[in-house]
């Protein structure tokens, strides 16, 4: 079942096109990452299916309900960050609770006082004494104290600490565990890449990829490094199925594994090699590939183009596969 | 109907209001007590500033030389330029916070994202301001009696009278709510709804004061807010105002409906 459907969904700002018939299903009970660069729509289509803005063409469902129509039945089962938090200046965390819980009908201080502790919220602290941070905090708390089936966050973790933000992850994997959905906004892929089961990426307010990070990774090219004992040896060295080399110079080769990594571990146990490092599939590199716009055929040419101009860091510091 | 709103927006609301009722109770107190001292230098005053008595009988809602100065000084805390000027500036504070004000502070996301209607929101907000006039009017009315009651002056008409006068007052603060309420609908920022409907009852207040000096505002008022809320009118005749209480309702009800049917429209952007 889906529990997000956007029907050719569009936004038109005067003559500007903010949102290009966006077509969307989310799963229920899935992490799904909502990317793409500044002013690509995300906020823009998130507001339309809280019911903020009213779509220019198609439609929006939540759990089955038209957003814009029905927007009160969506919003009873939906827990919303909204990207650029604001909430009224005399509110403090204990208040809130109360006074939400009466708004939706339902008691949430239970809950929201147990989420506050987690985050470490003053209780009675006002708005307008908390920082940034502590303001996202008890936004997060307000989103989650009435335990909804759908949580749509724009970018929660842009003013949190690391702490924080473990404590937020260990929470949303825990909803979906128990049968909740996340539409996670986020500009950090490397969050995105630890914490969602799908992405869909927008640009210029259009759908650019819409795929699991499975999918994304089987696409995704794997970097390999190999670090020779001499000089000699690695010129005796047998050439390895599946790797382009890109800097054969030196003791130290790197390349870009085209075919099964299996086969490249394989050969490097053959091989007279002091150090080997077979890198994660890099879905960073995919990402920018979208984000610039240079993916319109294929996600292993966007990958491959990408990977040219970037700085090369050293891959004995990174994560790998090591011998 | 929301009660969760309803407290949301009293919480919003009551200090503002607080501040505006105590200085209307003051003004009119003190107006209560001291003007009986000033009665023959302000009968003087009257006959010697012709001007005077012709911006004070138009405000009075009536003709020059109809006015006696202990009629014009009994009921000048309701035609008071800083009388109207409170009970204006608490309609146009309370009636710019939705959706402009939400909007102009950030806080509409977080307000309409929970599981209420556009209509709840409105009229909760509509309810809390509806209250908050009626104390306004009421304390103004409280304070006028009071100050009267300690110099001992004459009224010039019953309580009743002022009751209706009071009313009458109320009536013309609901329709400043309702015209900055459709403002409001229409904006997306507060300052800007303050300014507009700031500006429409400063065009309302000249047509009104101005009115007995040239022909042409004389007939133009008609279109001024004023012009149905006269006192002398309700005093001299003794009777219910009806055909002014109508006008200012239904202005009233066309504005806040109007800025309800925009408000089920409108997109809430962020500015």
């Amino acid at each position: 079942m889906s529990v997000i459907r956007l029907e050719a969904i569009s936004k038109r700002y005067g003559l500007r096109l903010a949102v290009t018939a966006i077509t969307l299903e989310v799963p229920q009970a899935t992490m799904f990452g909502f990317l793409g660069p500044n002013g690509s729509g995300k906020t823009t289509t998130i507001r339309m299916l809280m019911g903020l803005l009213k779509p220019s063409a198609g439609t929006a469902y939540v759990l089955g309900w038209d957003c814009w129509r029905q927007s009160e039945r969506v919003k009873a089962e939906v827990g919303y960050l909204p990207g650029d938090l604001r909430l009224p200046s005399w509110l403090t965390c204990r208040e809130a609770l109360r006074l939400f819980g009466r708004v939706r009908g339902r008691d949430m201080t239970r809950h929201g006082l147990d989420l506050a502790g987690q985050f470490g919220l003053e209780l009675d602290l006002r708005v307008r004494a908390m920082s940034r941070g502590t303001r996202q905090k008890l936004g997060l708390v307000l989103a989650l104290a009435h335990a909804p089936r759908l949580l749509i966050l724009d970018e929660p973790t842009a003013s949190l600490d690391p702490l924080t933000q473990e404590t937020l992850y260990g929470l949303l994997r825990r909803a979906v565990s128990d049968g909740a959905t996340v539409l996670f906004s986020s500009h950090t892929l490397a969050e995105v890449e630890d914490l969602c089961s799908h992405v869909a990426i927008l640009r210029e307010g259009r759908l650019v990829a819409n795929a699991s990070l499975d999918a994304l990774r089987a696409q995704a090219s794997r970097r390999v490094t190999v670090r020779w004992q001499s000089l000699d040896s690695a010129n005796r060295a047998t050439p390895a199925n599946g790797v382009e080399w890109s800097d054969r110079s030196g003791l130290q080769w790197r390349g870009e594994v085209r075919g099964s990594a299996a086969d490249v571990v394989r050969w490097a146990a053959t091989q007279p090699i002091e150090d080997f490092v077979l890198e994660p599939p890099d879905l960073r590199q995919i990402f920018q590939g979208f984000y610039v716009g240079d993916h319109s055929s294929s996600v292993d040419r966007a990958a491959r183009r990408s990977l040219g101009p970037s700085p090369q860091p050293s891959p004995w510091e990174g994560e790998g596969v090591r011998r | 109907m929301n009660i969760g709103l309803i407290q949301k927006a009293a919480r919003e609301v009551w200090g503002g209001t607080l501040a505006f009722a105590a200085g209307l109770f003051a003004f009119e107190l003190l107006l209560g007590v001291i003007l009986p001292a000033f009665q023959k230098e302000f009968g003087e005053m009257l006959g010697q500033f012709s001007f005077l008595q012709r911006i004070i009988a138009a405000l009075l809602g009536t003709k020059v030389g109809t006015v006696t100065p202990a009629t014009a000084l009994g009921l000048l805390g309701w035609v008071h330029p800083l009388v109207l000027a409170l009970i204006w500036a608490q309609a146009i504070v309370i009636c710019s916070r939705f959706p402009a004000g939400e909007v102009d502070r950030g806080t509409v996301d977080v307000l309409m994202s929970l599981p209420v209607t556009r209509t709840t929101v409105f009229l909760s907000e509509a309810f809390a301001f509806v209250l908050a006039a009626l104390f306004i009017a009421g304390t103004g009315l409280l304070g006028n009696l009071i100050g009267g009651w300690i110099s001992g002056m004459d009224r010039p008409g019953s309580p009743r009278t002022f009751a209706w006068i009071t009313l009458n007052l109320y009536a013309l603060g609901l329709t400043v709510g309702g015209v900055t309420s459709l403002l409001s609908a229409l904006c997306d920022r507060r300052g800007r709804t303050i300014g507009i409907a700031f500006g429409v009852l400063l065009v309302s207040f000249f047509l009104s004061s101005m009115s007995s000096f040239n022909a042409l505002v004389d007939k133009l008022s008609i279109l001024s807010l004023l012009s149905y809320y006269r006192p002398y009118q309700i005093l001299h005749e003794g009777a219910f105002p009806f055909a002014d209480l109508a006008v200012l309702l239904s202005i009233s009800a066309g504005t806040w409906l109007l800025g309800w049917l925009i408000l089920l429209r409108r997109d809430f952007r962020i500015v």
